[in-house]
């Protein structure tokens, strides 16, 4: 099992015990979960460069557990290259942007180098997403850059943005559909299974932003098949990481 | 494997079908079968959706033949119900054998409010009526306001969601009969955290069917790092207490 969409640390506004990489790593051997690639939630904060570097410490100190997105912050977007190139030379397997809590468009003119190099390298780049607008933006950058491979955070969060990144994610073969979310909707699973097949969604819990179980729990009690569970809980993650291009 | 005893779930058509996904009561039956849920605490959803007291008494009849379902009315305030006596209600509570209600005053249009539930509060209160209750949709303030003139009432928080500890580890700390219904409340180390804190006799499992699957909290119970006692009484024995010491 593969969460693509981890996190580190603690979030400002509401209060839960632990979210160092310790307590992460207990949970972890506990219910079975392979490998987690984080992002540090200070890093969609106030100080990205502070977030990756706690990321770096994360996967020095568990290699094998944990996979690196580098945060970049649209206010420092003359740093992305520096940023990228340092992060990614540490052994970083993906970007992620937070276009909510940056107060950016994901559309907007600061994140193209970060689009065009992970078109480059063919990295994974998991952007948050909230809302119709956010899924119809996403799916424009997508046609724009088809050799990036997008990670559309939370599938647009709100039950009808994931019903409508469900209709449009089957017009591209760049986008994969996260599951993470705390409403875990009873039949979306199904719904995707059904409309985009289970090798375009991903498996994803916010952890330690939220507690993995549930959606462990949720995707487990699916009414689906095996082989699509395998798919969205590792194969699809593994074959997204198979691309990732160091030399680039 | 485990039984469980399910206090949060909704039987019949809602006015919006999210995803194809309601239950009548053979369909609730099956999803219990499933997953080993013995016992379930249902609301109509006509008592939510159009009118209560219709509602309630379309679930009288429901249920008839299911043992295994308890009937959880909706209720308004005295002075807007049609049972508007304190007799008259205990009267049809125990006719109907009900012993467990949950208000909607966010959808009903009244206020908590001492002047406006007070009475209704109180006799609940007196005959340890357990009341299910969103605080999240009425808010936390009126819940603490609750809590300040009713003191005994065995108050089930249902519908949580992870950002709310910091509200219920006060109300934890102080009434012994508050109750948290964990579908939603899928904080970090969440269950932990309660146990570690005030002990395994406050949680109760729920599965906010028909909207969730009981997947997602059965999973989460089951690798939770507590005794296996304790998730017996969460499972089950809290649950059952609660219902015992009804003394309608």
């Amino acid at each position: 099992m593969i969460d693509a969409h981890a996190h580190l640390g603690k979030w400002f506004n509401f209060y839960y015990d632990g979210g160092d990489y310790l307590s992460m790593v207990r949970i972890m051997d506990k219910i079975g979960m392979k490998s987690a690639w984080i992002s540090a939630l200070i890093g969609i904060g106030p100080n990205y460069k502070l977030g990756n570097q706690m990321v770096l410490e994360a996967i020095n100190a568990f290699p094998d557990r944990f996979r690196g997105y580098a945060v970049l912050s649209p206010y420092f977007s003359d740093e992305m290259e520096e940023e990228l190139n340092l992060r990614f030379s540490q052994g970083f397997i993906g970007i992620k942007l937070h276009p909510d809590t940056h107060m950016y468009p994901l559309d907007g003119p600061r994140y193209i180098y970060a689009y065009k190099f992970a078109g480059r390298v063919r990295c994974p780049i998991l952007i948050h997403t909230w809302g119709e607008r956010d899924v119809r933006s996403l799916m424009g950058i997508a046609r724009s850059y088809p050799e990036a491979t997008f990670i559309m955070g939370h599938s647009g969060g709100d039950i009808r943005s994931m019903l409508l990144a469900g209709d449009m994610v089957c017009t591209v073969n760049n986008v994969y559909l996260d599951l993470t979310g705390s409403a875990m909707y009873n039949g979306i699973i199904e719904h995707y299974i059904n409309k985009v097949g289970s090798e375009k969604i991903l498996f994803g819990t916010d952890f330690p932003f939220i507690d993995p179980r549930p959606a462990i729990g949720w995707v487990k009690s699916s009414k689906i098949p095996e082989e699509d569970k395998a798919n969205i809980f590792c194969k699809n993650a593994e074959r997204i990481l198979s691309l990732v291009k160091r030399d680039a | 494997m485990r039984e469980y005893f399910d206090f949060n779930v909704m039987i019949g058509e809602p006015t919006v079908v999210q995803l194809g996904k309601w239950l009548d009561t053979r369909m609730l039956s099956e999803e219990m079968r499933r997953f080993n849920i013995k016992k379930a605490i249902a609301y109509h959803s006509y008592s939510r959706d159009y009118d209560a007291y219709f509602g309630n008494n379309y679930m009288i009849k429901e249920i008839t033949g299911y043992s295994d379902i308890l009937s959880c009315w909706v209720l308004l305030p005295f002075d807007i119900s049609p049972t508007n006596t304190p007799d008259e209600l205990i009267s049809q509570l125990k006719e109907n054998n009900v012993k467990i209600v949950r208000l909607f005053p966010e959808l009903h249009n009244f206020l908590l409010e001492e002047e406006v539930v007070g009475d209704l509060l109180a006799l609940l209160e007196g005959y340890n009526v357990p009341v299910l209750i969103s605080p999240n949709k009425v808010g936390w303030r009126d819940i603490y306001s609750i809590l300040r003139n009713h003191p005994n009432l065995r108050l089930i928080l249902v519908d949580l969601n992870y950002r709310n500890s910091s509200y219920i580890f006060p109300l934890l700390k102080r009434y012994k009969n508050v109750y948290i219904e964990l579908s939603g409340y899928i904080t970090y180390l969440g269950i932990e955290g309660i146990y570690k804190r005030f002990g395994g006799e406050h949680m109760l499992f729920g599965s906010d069917l028909p909207y969730k699957s009981p997947g997602t909290t059965i999973f989460y119970v089951e690798n939770a790092e507590v005794p296996e006692e304790v998730k017996d009484l969460i499972a089950y024995k809290n649950g059952e207490k609660l219902i015992e010491e009804v003394t309608l």
